[in-house]
């Protein structure tokens, strides 16, 4: 599993990535997270699958368990990926916009 | 949600990933359910899909390690094509002379050399090498092409045993009690021993190699 493959799959890896970028969370709290500030709703089993992606390719840890839940963190390399991804997007975004913006004066 | 069907639904994950996730991935399932934020049958949906989908995750996995073994494969084939053009005369067995060769991983190994070669001297060697080589690499040997202890007919470039090995592009004296390795083209050295392949560069213990020999003999 290599950060390409990452980068190739839908969003929701960085959605986790970005609920995660503040502090740990364990799933239940990531969906709330998510949900709240994507408006998207993640399953038990998309999560895990998305989590098991992470995790494999170094971008976020399990801590131990809390109270029967796992929460999980970020790392150093996934807080690196996640700048990079969301500094590319906000540079198209821009550029979308301003095309938007040239096409409509 | 009810137990049975939740193990039915995390039967459809790989066992690594059910090991790992599986418990976390039932409790979430229950927490989303009793908290209403989801229902049975779409907590269910959602179990069965992440299953589909790890299945294919293990799936592409394997063909991926299936088509590297095969570009091995075919990388051997171009080898042997490139060392059948610049295969150099081999000494008969009659001129040739035994050397003991120590390996790191296991008991003394017999080594062969022309005969008249001298301490110190530059030469070719014949050396049993002996590696673990998977059922899958073994099946596809083909005549001609070296597996576990076959002999393969190569310079003299490396040493095997304790301390750091020589380089695979420099030549290094033979001299009797040394030991001079050889490897086959495709295997897989056993754990323990350090090994330089002249064509290959460094391998690893344990990791498969693809080493372009420009002669093989059958055996010693």
């Amino acid at each position: 599993m290599t950060r390409d493959s990452i980068r190739g799959s839908s969003d929701r890896s960085i959605l986790i990535l970005t609920s995660l970028a503040a502090w740990p969370k364990h799933g239940y709290a990531l969906i709330k997270d998510i949900e709240s500030f994507a408006g998207v709703k993640l399953g038990a089993g998309t999560l895990y699958s998305a989590l098991a992606k992470l995790e494999r390719a170094g971008l976020v840890e399990a801590l131990p368990a809390e109270d029967r839940r796992r929460p999980y963190q970020i790392t150093a390399a996934g807080r690196e990926f996640l700048y990079a991804r969301l500094t590319e997007s906000a540079r198209i975004a821009e550029i979308g916009l301003r095309r938007i913006a040239a096409a409509w004066s | 949600m009810n137990r049975g069907l939740l193990r039915a639904l995390l039967a459809l994950y790989p066992r690594a990933w059910r090991d790992r996730y599986g418990a976390e991935a039932a409790r979430l399932t229950d927490e989303l359910i009793a908290a209403g934020e989801t229902t049975p049958l779409a907590g269910a949906l959602n179990l069965m899909a992440g299953g589909v989908t790890e299945r294919g995750r293990a799936l592409a996995a394997s063909r991926r390690f299936a088509l590297a073994m095969a570009a091995a494969a075919v990388l051997a084939v171009a080898g042997s094509l490139f060392a059948t053009t610049h295969a150099q005369p081999e000494p008969t067995p009659a001129s040739l002379t035994g050397i003991r060769c120590a390996f790191q991983s296991g008991a003394p190994d017999r080594a062969l050399v022309p005969a008249g070669t001298k301490p110190g001297q530059l030469s070719r060697a014949l050396v049993r090498v002996r590696v673990a080589e998977p059922r899958r690499l073994r099946r596809r040997n083909v005549p001609g092409e070296s597996g576990p202890g076959q002999c393969v007919m190569v310079p003299a470039l490396c040493r095997a045993g304790p301390g750091k090995p020589h380089r695979a592009n420099v030549p290094v004296p033979v001299k009797p009690g040394q030991c001079v390795i050889a490897a086959p083209r495709l295997c897989r050295i056993a754990p323990g021993a350090a090994f330089v392949l002249p064509w290959a560069g460094a391998v690893k213990p344990g990791r498969p190699a693809v080493s372009l020999c420009p002669a093989f003999r059958p055996s010693l």
